[in-house]
């Protein structure tokens, strides 16, 4: 695809730990192991993979839509 | 107010709820937001039509079995008497939830006494038990009843994380109410680490103390108060209540130490506490220049916890760090800095030699560690950057102009000399104390001896320049008895009035005449420097290379000697067209000084990045690096880069198209003291991007063309020629002869390349502009590329020639994707986009319709290829980038049906 949506960007974008969870699984590790990266319980893994690939997915969504008027100053 | 940050976690919970499913867990560190969740959560269900209930678990209650849920039944109005309890409470309970429609939310379940936790347990397992959310604790042990309902999968177990810096920066505006400056953003986001409770408090803690103020309606930080509420301070010792006596003590040395070296730790004899304390989550190991350091895991419980030890207690313990860092051996400079700091709060200030050496090491020794950088690194700064990872100051460390002062005070106070005194007067000019900086001068000047001391001679020189604007003053003294230092000086002052030409004379005999090595040094970097201002570009990198090496090896006694050469190469390569190199020693300093926790190597740099981005056309990134610079010089602007830093952020602004902003931020520039006229020409050409974005053409010329008139008198070539390409990009009459004869004076290819791409606009010669446009981008500077395409395209257009116009919209489009949503008048006189070709019309529509690019492509029995440069050419027609705003931006151009134009392009 053509579009210059980067999802390295998204990442940096999110919550440390759900940016490692996804580093982690499209690394291919498993969820014991993604769990005793984050030092989460083993339960909570699936959970909160799912939270970070929405919250990424809002991310890019947002960053899809034009730019935000800069306004802090 | 607002929820931030957990709409995805919100969902996920009403998620479980509609498919059946028994529970969610909600468990995260205190102050994460696990119950406001939770209560959302409810209100949500509420909302569907469900009903609610809330049973709230406290650590009093623990010791009465059943305790939490008593309320619940009194409430319901079943009796609370005990040997029935169980029985009537779950009666009760499910008797409510015939149709399954409670939601039970259970606050704190950790602290659910054994029996009300498998009360829980039982009544979440009924098949027609209510829905649950609890929270939990995730640093508390948890009963078994309650672990199992995630471990055996009856419920849901989620771990709520902090918030990303930006959802807290967004809960930060909604708790202001308005327009917070960029480096109370930061200030809150250091302390807080995303933490919601955290930020709420620690925001409304810095608003009452008055570190939080509103100028001109902007919030801004001001340093120095305490801002950790009573709330706050009970949530840190709540947090640190598990750890033994030996635990807290370390937290303690940590507190007012800073983050420790490991065999630091083991000589203090907290190896064991350590091991504890990062067990419970409240240390942290980080790997920190190849070795690893201890510090506490979240920034506000130092701050917390350094007020609440005692004066004497405090003494204590930075005795035993000053004695442990002496037996380690200090191992960097920085440790020297350390150690003097750690003496005089132990109260230990014999050593005023020592306490000198760390004022200066604290006021220029991060431009000495990067010396120390670039000498092992051969003096080129490779892409390879240091093996630590970058470490932001800490919230409440103190600047290094804040330690310098303290340090040399204390040197003074013990009869330090005038070298002392004059370092303390310069600690001070900086964060413009000026009239303690004046009465400490005065003081030393009424000694014949020492009014002619070149140390005395300089910081008065300095407190007249960078205190009160006043060249000439400052020249006086600096003349009144000179060595080649204080020339070197003069000359480096000479060149902040924006007379480059001036300042040559003075430094080019001292390159070889200067005594002192370090004088000759200066000199070199001072004439660099100028040499490049006045487009000797060539001759001003040569300087650089000659004597890069040499001085970093002096940099222990004179740091700004390196920070001259390095500007000078800086500016040297960026003028010159090698931005990736330009880039590269930005980034090295600024990675440096991130490693170092320097604010001033940090702002420097960031300006320096921001440079290079809007050289490249990266607004966004332009913008993002200039803010964090002028937030970082908020408090102290001792070089008075503050007003630059502003005029470049307008100019980062107007190239988005953004006029407010950038009128806003040049408002900043304006209001800003300005000694120095070195900059005029970048601020003046941020006055003309704020003209040309708002449509002023005419007043954007005029502008630009009077700035660049005055760079030219006074030989600043390099920056004239941008001012009047500036007119070409502005759309105006461009001075075509006037530009080539200024370009043909600088010894530099990017120079050349703007006076051709102003001669082909003028002449009209669309192939010019299309090997402009490849240089540009082959140079990096890829707005610049894509205004020529736009220009090429335009022309193009005019001339009916519709292939190479396309083949340049084409190019634009690409390219002004990569600029951040740069928007500027160049690229708006770009012919507008036409209509699709049929197949580019198939292939949109398709696309629309959800199908993947492998799938058109075996559909249409095309290459994947082909249909990605259809679909390409596609989106730039409809001017679009996403394949959900196809279908619209179809209708919209065909109006609901599909045209079939011309197929010029298959």
């Amino acid at each position: 695809m053509w579009t210059m949506s980067d999802t390295g960007d998204a990442l940096e974008r999110l919550p440390q730990t759900y940016a490692h969870a996804l580093r982690l699984e499209r690394a291919g590790e498993s969820s014991d192991l993604i769990a005793q990266h984050l030092g989460v319980d083993h339960a909570a893994v699936a959970a909160l993979l799912r939270l970070a690939h929405e919250k990424l997915a809002a991310i890019e969504e947002d960053a899809a839509a034009p730019p935000p008027r800069a306004g802090s100053q | 107010m607002a929820l931030f940050g957990r709409s995805e976690e919100l969902r996920f919970v009403a998620a479980a709820r509609r498919d059946g499913r028994r529970g969610v867990v909600l468990a995260g560190e205190a102050g994460v937001g696990k119950s406001r969740l939770a209560r959302e959560a409810l209100a949500a269900a509420e909302f569907d039509g469900w009903s609610c209930e809330v049973v709230v678990a406290t650590a009093s209650s623990a010791g009465v079995p059943l305790a939490p849920f008593a309320a619940l039944v009194a409430h319901r109005g079943g009796e609370a008497a005990a040997l029935d309890f169980i029985h009537e409470g779950l009666s009760t309970l499910l008797a409510a939830t015939a149709d399954r429609r409670l939601v039970l939310m259970v606050d704190d379940a950790h602290l659910l006494d054994e029996a009300s936790a498998a009360l829980l347990h039982l009544i979440i397992s009924q098949a027609a038990g209510p829905f649950v959310v609890a929270t939990v604790r995730s640093d508390e042990q948890v009963p078994d009843a309650v672990a199992r309902l995630w471990r055996d999968s009856i419920a849901e177990r989620v771990d709520l994380q902090p918030l990303s810096r930006a959802e807290t920066d967004a809960l930060v505006h909604d708790m202001l109410e308005g327009d917070v400056d960029a480096g109370a953003l930061r200030h809150v986001w250091q302390a807080t680490a995303g933490n919601p409770l955290f930020v709420r408090e620690y925001v409304l803690g810095a608003r009452e103390t008055g570190t939080l103020v509103q100028e001109h309606a902007s919030w801004r930080w001001r340093t120095g108060a305490l801002a950790a509420t009573p709330r706050l301070r009970d949530l840190v010792e709540g947090r640190i209540r598990a750890l033994d006596a030996a635990g807290r003590a370390l937290l303690e040395v940590l507190a007012l130490g800073g983050g420790l070296e490991l065999p630091m730790i083991d000589r203090l004899g907290f190896g064991p506490a350590a091991e504890a304390a990062e067990a419970l989550g409240l240390v942290a190991a980080n790997p920190s220049r190849r070795r690893l350091s201890v510090a506490l895991a979240h920034p506000l419980y130092g701050e917390v916890l350094a007020r609440s030890v005692p004066p004497l207690r405090a003494r204590a313990i930075h005795r035993k760090l000053v004695e442990a860092l002496e037996a380690h051996g200090p191992r960097r400079r920085v440790d020297l800095v350390r150690l003097a700091s750690w003496r005089l709060q132990a109260g230990d200030t014999s050593d005023r030699d020592a306490l000198i050496g760390a004022a200066r090491h604290a006021y220029f020794g991060f431009f000495e560690d990067l010396a120390g950088q670039l000498l092992r690194r051969g003096a080129a700064p490779h892409a390879e950057t240091a093996g630590a990872r970058p470490v932001p100051p800490s919230a409440d460390a103190d600047t290094e102009i804040d330690v310098a002062t303290n340090l040399a005070r204390a040197a003074l106070d013990r009869g330090a000399d005038a070298t002392g005194a004059a370092e303390l007067a310069r600690a001070l000019i900086w964060q413009n104390r000026l009239d303690e900086a004046d009465a400490i001068l005065a003081e030393l000047e009424r000694s014949p001896e020492l009014r002619d001391d070149a140390e005395v001679a300089s910081a008065r020189a300095a407190y007249w320049f960078w205190g009160h604007g006043d060249f000439d003053a400052a020249v006086a003294r600096l003349t009144a008895k000179p060595n080649d230092a204080l020339d070197c000086f003069r000359a480096g002052l000479t060149i902040q009035v924006g007379n480059p030409r001036g300042a040559l004379p003075i430094v080019l005999p001292l390159i070889e005449g200067a005594v002192r090595p370090i004088d000759r040094a200066r000199a070199a970097g001072t004439a660099a420097g100028a040499q490049v201002l006045l487009g000797q570009c060539g001759a001003g990198l040569e300087l650089v290379d000659q004597h890069l090496a040499t001085t970093l090896t002096l940099a222990a006694d004179d740091a700004l000697a390196v920070t001259d050469l390095v500007v000078a190469q800086f500016y040297g390569l960026r003028l010159t067209g090698r931005l990736d190199e330009a880039a590269q020693l930005a980034q090295f300093g600024h990675d440096a000084a991130s490693t170092e926790g320097s604010t001033d190597g940090l702002s420097l740099f960031a300006g320096a990045l921001g440079m290079i981005a809007l050289d490249r056309g990266r607004v966004a990134t332009a913008a993002a690096y200039l803010r964090d610079m002028v937030a970082m010089l908020a408090e102290r602007d001792g070089l008075q880069n503050r007003c630059w830093g502003y005029a470049m952020l307008a100019t980062a602004y107007a190239l988005m198209g953004e006029v407010d902003a950038a009128s806003a931020a040049m408002r900043h520039s304006d209001g800003l003291r300005r000694g120095t006229r070195f900059y005029d020409s970048d601020i003046e050409l941020a006055r003309a991007w704020i003209l040309a974005a708002s449509g002023d053409q005419r007043g954007a010329i005029a502008v630009a063309s009077s700035a660049a008139a005055r760079a030219e008198a006074v030989g600043m070539l390099p920056a004239a020629t941008t001012l009047l390409h500036a007119i070409v990009r502005f759309g105006g009459p461009v001075p075509v002869e006037h530009l080539e004869a200024v370009a043909r004076q600088i010894d530099s290819p990017v120079t050349t390349t703007l006076a051709q791409h102003a001669a082909a606009v003028s002449r009209g010669d669309a192939g010019t502009l299309e090997t402009v446009a490849s240089e540009f981008e082959s140079n990096g500077m890829l707005l610049l590329a894509a205004e020529a395409w736009a220009a090429a395209g335009a022309l193009h257009d005019d001339a009916g020639r519709s292939a190479p116009r396309i083949a340049a919209q084409l190019h634009m489009h690409r390219l002004t994707t990569e600029c951040e949503g740069a928007s500027t008048p160049a690229l708006h006189a770009a012919p507008a986009v036409t209509q699709l070709t049929p197949r580019e019309q198939e292939v949109a529509r398709l696309a629309a319709q959800g199908m993947s690019n492998v799938t058109i492509a075996e559909k249409l029995v095309l290459s994947v290829r082909t249909v990605e440069s259809h679909l390409y050419r596609a989106f730039v027609k409809l001017g679009v980038e996403h394949r959900r705003d196809i279908e619209a931006a179809l209708d919209a151009a065909h109006g609901g049906r599909l045209s079939t134009a011309g197929s010029q392009m298959q």
